[in-house]
Formats: structure tokens, C-alpha cells, sequence
């Protein structure tokens, strides 16, 4: 990791679970219950809150939310034997969930076949290039108030699924691409790209709202 | 690596996606580039912004609780069973099916009624037989008694309840037995899921008055048809389903047609809680 990157600019590397990761031996849960069970309480309980928010905004129903939590706790600590502590509790819940409500979605009608025009030869779509738009940046921390609730909502809501889900992995879950990748059974490039584009349209349609709203930044347009 | 080609990259780069070499050749860039620094930074402020707006979401009282009681759920004092989300149901005997018009109604619910009080005459029945329904009763009754089941709403707002039930459940309750004639006030509501996915499968009103296991009732009201009694346990005098076993009591009846099942629980004797299912019975409609 560069030492000297602009903080403003530096790569979410170094997150809570990264940095509980290093100061964890590798190794398998203790085999004493109490032991055990108090391990898997300090890695999955903290983030029960942040699971319910990406179950919630996958779902986007409060009941089937917490159900798909639950199932996913439980699920963690029933193969709590297969988790190697020291590596990445939180990606590998989230992928737990992830199965999870795939699983669901499968069983309750049959499962789409999406025919992403993305491929790994294909990472990123020819927009990543573009200089962003000339039109007036938006100040996100001053709008986040104005737009956090309904207007996010109906944003995220109105993402194809499989970007929502891909989003909703990378951006709460902290997954990297390629945990992303494995948990939903495609190509990185296909993360990539359903990434960018989520970020696009989310972008797209909260800034034209923040614009609507004189939300724009004062550095305004170029 | 040219501006351009820096630009492409801004979104692993910011998700910390890109190799130590590719971040440095980025940096060289941003380094030069003041317009493209700015890029950089609207579009990190921008991901600050929706990580935060993901995240905001109100999780529901009691969250990590319900988790902890999921997970671990205390031991009934006298006659343990697997918890439902850890291990399978069992096979089911003698399955009683509701009518189509009542299996239609889909999604479990159930409304606990957790109460106290009274003292009544004898037991007059002596029936013990089981199905999956009396074990997740008398779990659920046993978990809110031994507070691993926590009130998401806390009211005496009988109105309130009922609306609390009726939103988590997805049930159409009009009103809650009023047991006020037994000093046994509202409290609160919660809910309990019983399995993951499908939605939830209790919702509990708690009244105050429980002062130990002994004196705690529960009444269940729920819409679950494939977890409904044995019809065996179906007592035509009373037109109650009663099951009586050696650490507690349950009663069940019909609220109305196509309505939910409303069941009580406790380790009370079994007279005194025919009395209590009786005046239920006359209001929860």
C-alpha cells in the first residue's frame, strides 16, 4: 500500500475487519462451546446491523429482512467449523446471505437467466473512461440528509437486481471483487461492470435530483 | 498510464481493487493531473455518500437479541426440544389440514398473549397429545418467559398492539381479548420468527402482570394451517383442541371462520385456563 496517498483519495483498504483479520491468529474455532461460542459472538454480532441493512435493501421487505438474517446466523454458526478465524467474518457472512437469498429467490420462481453483456474479457464498459460530467458536482455530504431516505430508496429500488446485489456486496458488505464473484457465481469482470454501473445510474439519478434541489456544489460546473 | 486510462480505473482504485503497482502508476497521475484529482475526489465523496445512505436503514429493536435467542435458546426447564431453526421439524403425526379457504391464507402468524393472574376450580381434561405446533407453543411461551424474546413496542395501547400485530403479521386482527377483568394490563408487542425467509410466524402482546413461569399465560393467535393441532386433541363438549402434559397446559380454538387459531399455554392448571380461553374466545373476534 502507498504510504503517501491523499487520505480523501485512499482505497477503503484497511477496514475494521481487515485490520481484526491481521491481529487474529489463522486458525479453526476453539472446540470448547463456551470459547466458541464467545468467538462467534464477537466477530457476528457487531454486524448484525450492517446484514440487516443489505438484507433489507435486497429484500426490500422489513420481515423477510430479518428473517434472512437470522437464517444467515444461523446458517454462520452452524459451518462455524468450515470459518478460518483471521480472515474476512464479514465477507463471509455476507456471502452466507447472499446464497441465502439466492436460494430464496430460486425457490420462489424460476430463476432468470440473465444475460449480462458483460464478460471478464469485457471489465470495464467504455463510459469508466469518461471524464465525469460537466454538469455541477453535487456536495454528497451537504445533500446526504435531503436525499438518504425516500429518494435513495427509490433509486436503489428502481437497480436491476444483480446490480443491486453486486452494489449492495462490494459497497456494505466490504466484499472484494472477487469475493463478490464467488458469492454470486460470476465473473469479476461481471462485478465490475455491474458495479459501475449501478454507481452510474445511483449517480445519475441522485444528482439530478440534488440539482433539482440546489444541492450542487459551489465548484460547480466546469 | 495516461489520464484516461487512470480515469478507468477510479472505481477499483477506490475500492482498493487495484495492485500495488496499478496504485502507484494511478497516484503518478493524480499527482499531475489536478482535474483529474478533482474527478477522484467527487467520485470518492460520491461512494462515502452511498455507503452511508446503504447503511441507513433502522434495524428493528431487539435485533441481536432475537439472534442470540435463535442461536442459543434457553433450556426449557423440564422437557427439551431442538429449536425449529437449528434442527428440522419432526415428522408430523397425523396431520390435520385445515380447509383450502383457511390454508390460502398463507404466511404464519401468531399473536402471544403472555398473562397473569387468577386462580380457578379443577383440571377437567387429561389429554397429552403432541404435534410440532404444541412444541413451538410451549417453546415460544418459554422463551418470552425467560426473556429471550424481547417487546419491539411497548404500549398499553390496545389499539397500538393490534396495529403492531396486524403490520408484522400481515394478519387482520380487529381487536385483542381485553383480560382487564383479571387485572392483566397490555404491556407491549414483539415478534418471534420461527423460520428464516418466509416471513414472521409470531407476533406477541405481552401483559403485564407475570410475576413468575407458574402464573405466565400465553395466547397464541396464528394463521400457521400446517402447524394446527391434532384433531385428535379436539374436545367436542367445549369445542376446544386441549392438550394437557405433565409441565403445561394448551388450549386452542377457532377465532371465526377462515380467522386465525388463538391458543393459550401455561403451566397453570388446566380449569383455570379453560376459564380464561372461555372469556378470550367471547372477545378476540
Amino acid at each position: 500500500m502507498s504510504e503517501d496517498r491523499p487520505g480523501v483519495l485512499k482505497p477503503d483498504l484497511d477496514t475494521a475487519d481487515a485490520a481484526a483479520s491481521r491481529d487474529a491468529a489463522l486458525g479453526p474455532p476453539s472446540r470448547d462451546p463456551a470459547v466458541r461460542r464467545r468467538q462467534f459472538e464477537d466477530l457476528a454480532m457487531p454486524l448484525a446491523r450492517t446484514l440487516h441493512a443489505a438484507a433489507y435493501r435486497l429484500t426490500r421487505h422489513a420481515a423477510r429482512a430479518e428473517d434472512l438474517v437470522q437464517e444467515s446466523y444461523v446458517r454462520a454458526w452452524q459451518n462455524f467449523d468450515r470459518f478460518t478465524l483471521g480472515t474476512n467474518f464479514k465477507a463471509w457472512l455476507f456471502r452466507i446471505m447472499t446464497l441465502l437469498y439466492r436460494n430464496e429467490r430460486r425457490s420462489a420462481k424460476s430463476r432468470e437467466v440473465t444475460m449480462d453483456p458483460a464478460t471478464s474479457e469485457q471489465v470495464l464498459p467504455a463510459a469508466a473512461g469518461e471524464r465525469p460530467a460537466d454538469e455541477a458536482r453535487v456536495d454528497w455530504d451537504a445533500a446526504y440528509p435531503a436525499l438518504v431516505d425516500d429518494e435513495f430508496k427509490r433509486a436503489l429500488d428502481r437497480l436491476d437486481e444483480d446490480q443491486r446485489a453486486v452494489f449492495l456486496l462490494v459497497t456494505l458488505g466490504e466484499l472484494s471483487y472477487k469475493d463478490c464473484a464467488d458469492a454470486l457465481e460470476i465473473p469479476i469482470g461481471t462485478v465490475m461492470s455491474r458495479l459501475f454501473r449501478a454507481r452510474k445510474q445511483l449517480q445519475d439519478e441522485l444528482g439530478a435530483y440534488a440539482r433539482e434541489r440546489g444541492l450542487a456544489g459551489s465548484r460547480g460546473a466546469e | 498510464m495516461t489520464a484516461e486510462e487512470a480515469l478507468q480505473r477510479r472505481q477499483p482504485y477506490l475500492d482498493g481493487e487495484l495492485s500495488a503497482g496499478e496504485r502507484a502508476e494511478v497516484e503518478a497521475c493524480l499527482a499531475a493531473d489536478p482535474a483529474l484529482r478533482e474527478a477522484f475526489e467527487a467520485e470518492a465523496a460520491f461512494h462515502a455518500f452511498l455507503k452511508r445512505a446503504s447503511a441507513h436503514v433502522e434495524a428493528p429493536e431487539g435485533l441481536v437479541t432475537r439472534l442470540a435467542g435463535k442461536l442459543w435458546p434457553p433450556e426449557p426447564e423440564a422437557r427439551p426440544f431442538a429449536h425449529p431453526a437449528a434442527a428440522p421439524l419432526p415428522p408430523r403425526r397425523r396431520a390435520f389440514r385445515l380447509p383450502a379457504a383457511v390454508s390460502s391464507l398463507g404466511m404464519a402468524a401468531a399473536v402471544m398473549l403472555v398473562l397473569a393472574g387468577m386462580t380457578f376450580g379443577v383440571a377437567r381434561f387429561q389429554i397429552a397429545h403432541e404435534c410440532p405446533y404444541i412444541e413451538l407453543c410451549q417453546q415460544t411461551h418459554a422463551r418470552i418467559l425467560g426473556g429471550g424474546i424481547p417487546m419491539a413496542l411497548r404500549s398499553a395501547d390496545a389499539s397500538k398492539l393490534v396495529k403492531y400485530v396486524n403490520t408484522r403479521s400481515e394478519m387482520n386482527l380487529e381487536r385483542l381479548p381485553d383480560l382487564l377483568e383479571f387485572n392483566l394490563e397490555a404491556a407491549g408487542a414483539g415478534t418471534v420468527s420461527f423460520r428464516a425467509i418466509e416471513g414472521p410466524n409470531a407476533t406477541f402482546v405481552r401483559y403485564n402482570g407475570c410475576t413468575t413461569g407458574d402464573a405466565c399465560l400465553s395466547l397464541i393467535v396464528h394463521n400457521w394451517p400446517e402447524e394446527y393441532p391434532d384433531p385428535m386433541n379436539f374436545d367436542q363438549r367445549t369445542g376446544f383442541w386441549i392438550v394437557e402434559h405433565p409441565d403445561y397446559r394448551l388450549i386452542s380454538w377457532k377465532g371465526y371462520e377462515n380467522g386465525p387459531l388463538y391458543s393459550l399455554v401455561s403451566r397453570r392448571p388446566l380449569s383455570e385456563m379453560l376459564k380464561i380461553a372461555e372469556l378470550a374466545r367471547a372477545q378476540a373476534k
